[in-house]
């Protein structure tokens, strides 16, 4: 994956705050804020969109219908952050920028809800919660859960 | 399978989330936070987080999600 343009995110700690910038490499470094183009960002997003598909169609062969292995477990968390860093950046480039009014109707909602969801599979598969502690929750939130083999 | 009916009912939920149109995720995933808060509201765990709700449950989520992918195979091999 490449991102269109380059993008910093700056801790403007005095003021409190996070920003996003895009950083335009054609202006001169003063690091003003500048929008992406709206058709570059529309596309990125859409791109970003096919990696998740692909993602999920690789988690679905390896991970649910296979017992996956220790390689297919880090690949997994590889490709996931690798989405996650990407989404986030959209999401801030949807800030500071706009997305084009589009027939499929992707917003900065829709982006915070993919977002949303590639962490729930990030916290699912690899929050490394020990099996006394999963026990405890089912048990605690759910009752009496037969459990699935290993 | 669990065949907990509080528990199939949130796999339902995020299952429908990570596979519906995108135009529906928003509102999939603001379900799934509604009922996960429900969920933890009624338990003795008041602390936790959705997060860690989801990570809790992902081995039945996994049983839950591989029954249906091979449901959905067998519908389109047969029709095949």
């Amino acid at each position: 994956m490449q991102i269109p343009q380059t993008v910093t995110l700056d801790a403007r700690l005095g003021q409190g705050q996070w920003r996003a910038r895009h950083r335009d490499r054609s202006a001169s470094d003063s690091g003003a804020l500048k929008s992406i183009p709206p058709d570059q960002l529309l596309t990125a997003i859409h791109q970003w969109f096919e990696k998740i598909a692909e993602f999920h169609q690789g988690e679905d062969e390896f991970l649910i219908l296979q017992e996956p292995t220790l390689a297919d477990l880090r690949f997994h968390r590889a490709f996931l952050v690798n989405l996650l860093n990407y989404g986030e950046q959209l999401a801030m480039l949807s800030w500071v920028g706009e997305i084009p009014t589009n027939t499929d109707g992707i917003t900065a909602a829709t982006i915070e809800a993919e977002l949303d969801g590639l962490y729930a599979t990030l916290y699912g598969w690899h929050s490394g919660m020990n099996k006394e502690r999963r026990l405890h929750i089912i048990q605690s939130v759910f009752g009496d859960v037969p459990q699935p083999k290993a | 399978m669990s065949r907990n009916p509080k528990l199939e009912a949130f796999l339902l939920a995020r299952y429908e989330a990570e596979t519906c149109g995108r135009g529906e995720r928003e509102a999939r995933w603001a379900t799934v936070n509604s009922m996960a808060k429900t969920l933890i509201a009624s338990s003795q765990e008041k602390n936790l987080s959705i997060f860690e709700l989801i990570a809790a449950t992902t081995p039945e989520y996994r049983s839950f999600k591989a029954e249906r992918i091979r449901e959905q195979r067998q519908r389109l091999s047969r029709l095949r």
